[in-house]
């Protein structure tokens, strides 16, 4: 598979960039994307794709380089990053073969085995759920869990607070009372052990909200999650920005 | 601990929003707090029965009263069936608008009404009667206690009280038209295990206080309308509009009552109280409702 990739690599190279000339007019640029040729070929492609996105930052249509940065993030196994590269140049570059081939070859891969999404990270989630269960979950995109834990959290509350305000009304009962004492004494006894029920349904959903969100939950910073596709150059400037707002 | 704050937020706000639940209550006899009274159930008697007076006597309350069916009439309802004696009229063993009656030590009803005269109902329901010697006719607003094995009768026309042996001898009077209060009305009665009692029938606050022989050694203002009271074998009972005062000999406040929480043991309407000595129960006339109240 690697050097099937690397041909194919080599290919695009050969293809695109074998006349110095026909690469770009900015010779810097030239000079960022060939190093970063050569460091694809010694298989560095975290290094190769910092000199062709810096080859890109100098000539922004540079399609060639920019089909190396998707060759880059397809070896990197980052499909999507990857197709919306090879996207990105074939609207630089209409009908590109080695683009275009990629392109279609991702939307079938990703498609037959979607990556699963990645999380995000354990401590952002937490404490939003420790805020809100169910807010975290929803935050890491898990929207049904979400749902579920919120509704249940907000109906325990909702049955907290009218068991409480019923608590109240019993015990005023008995204190206010000239007759049937020990009937009405049951009566809130009664209203304060229901207090408990919704409470300990509560603290129940807060925490094994909690402890999906600290399990669910990603160690790291979050990895690539919607459109949001993370290239840097030297300066740390990054373009992402510019390719999320691409129309395919 | 950051992550657990709003838990123990949702737990604080929990205890501290349900209201704390301590048996407490003045009235139940089950609480902390209980103050000694609590209240038992109505009691019934007939619907077309007007109470004008009532006392506890021979196991059973006794009402002096009007009833639209029998007249006037004194109501014995020991053993909880009204036993009526009595009816309208002015001849002997009639009544017409029964002012007061009291009761001896031997169980005899004494009853006033508008006549100048004394009506004595024996135990077997026998009526006999003794005229009201040195009291000015009519005599329209009289009161009667019993005391020590005299009768005393308090007259608002003459503005004195009288005192009689049971068999209705004259013995003595006493002018209380005037205290340091000022003018004075002798009203209602009630006695203690050592004094008569009597009320100001206008401004109904004040009451003097008497030894046997009348000899005045007592004046009290209570700083509320005080109706009716009756002795419970420790201490003397009085009943306001919205309250019961037990009060000792000197009438000292010990226990206001009647006055609490919600439901039918609460006195909004007071107008006549006699109790049980025996078992210390209190009966209150409260409107048109007898209230029974006791430990």
């Amino acid at each position: 598979m690697k050097k099937s990739l690397f041909i194919a690599a080599l290919m695009a190279v050969i293809f695109t960039g074998a006349v110095y000339g026909a690469l770009s007019h900015n010779k810097q640029a030239v000079k960022y994307y060939l190093t970063g040729v050569s460091l694809y070929k010694n298989n560095d492609f975290s290094g190769a794709l910092k000199y062709y996105n810096a080859a890109v930052k100098n000539d922004p249509k540079f399609w060639q380089a920019w089909q190396e940065i998707g060759m880059c993030y397809y070896s990197m196994n980052n499909y999507p990053s990857a197709r919306k590269v090879f996207g990105y140049v074939l609207k630089l570059k209409p009908n590109e073969p080695v683009s275009k081939k990629f392109y279609f070859l991702l939307a079938y891969n990703m498609k037959k085995k979607a990556p699963a999404p990645a999380s995000m990270p354990k401590g952002d989630m937490m404490w939003r759920c420790a805020i809100m269960p169910g807010f975290g979950q929803f935050y890491n995109g898990e929207t049904a869990k979400g749902y579920i834990y919120s509704a249940a959290y907000l109906a325990s509350l909702a049955a907290l607070i009218t068991y409480t305000l019923n608590q109240r009304s019993a015990v005023a009962d008995y204190s206010n009372t000239n007759f049937d004492f020990s009937g009405k004494y049951s009566a809130a006894q009664e209203a304060q052990k229901k207090v408990l029920i919704p409470a300990a349904v509560a603290v129940c959903v807060w925490s094994v909200s909690m402890l999906d969100a600290y399990l669910s939950g990603s160690d790291g910073k979050p990895a690539y999650a919607g459109n949001t596709v993370e290239i840097k150059f030297d300066k740390g400037v990054t373009v992402a920005w510019n390719i999320a707002r691409v129309d395919f | 601990m950051k992550k657990i704050i709003p838990l123990i937020l949702l737990a604080a706000i929990v205890i501290s929003s349900c209201s704390e639940l301590k048996r407490n209550n003045p009235y139940d006899p089950g609480g902390s707090a209980y103050r000694g009274v609590t209240y038992k159930g109505d009691i019934s008697y007939p619907d077309s029965t007007s109470i004008t007076a009532m006392i506890y006597n021979e196991g059973g309350l006794c009402f002096g009263a009007y009833d639209s069916i029998k007249g006037d009439c004194v109501i014995k309802m020991a053993g909880g069936v009204p036993d009526y004696i009595g009816s309208t009229g002015d001849a002997p063993g009639q009544f017409r608008s029964i002012q007061d009656i009291c009761a001896d030590a031997s169980g005899n009803i004494f009853v006033v009404d508008d006549k100048n005269m004394v009506q004595v109902i024996s135990v077997s329901n026998s009526i006999s009667s003794w005229n009201l010697t040195n009291v000015t006719v009519p005599a329209n607003k009289l009161f009667i206690a019993s005391y020590g094995g005299k009768i005393y009768v308090t007259s608002s026309v003459d503005k004195k009280i009288f005192e009689y042996t049971e068999a209705g001898i004259f013995i003595d009077s006493l002018d209380l038209s005037s205290t340091a209060y000022g003018p004075f009305t002798p009203g209602r009665e009630f006695v203690s295990a050592g004094h008569v009692y009597v009320v100001n029938a206008e401004s109904q606050d004040q009451i003097v206080r008497l030894t046997g022989g009348l000899v005045q050694d007592g004046l009290f203002d209570e700083g509320d309308y005080i109706y009716d009271a009756s002795f419970n074998g420790a201490q003397d009972e009085l009943i306001s509009s919205g309250a019961v005062y037990n009060v000792d000999e000197s009438m000292v406040l010990s226990l206001k009552w009647g006055n609490f929480g919600v439901g039918p043991g609460i006195v909004l309407d007071g107008k006549l109280i006699a109790c049980d000595p025996a078992s210390g129960d209190t009966y209150v006339l409260d409107g048109r409702t007898i209230k029974r109240f006791g430990e």
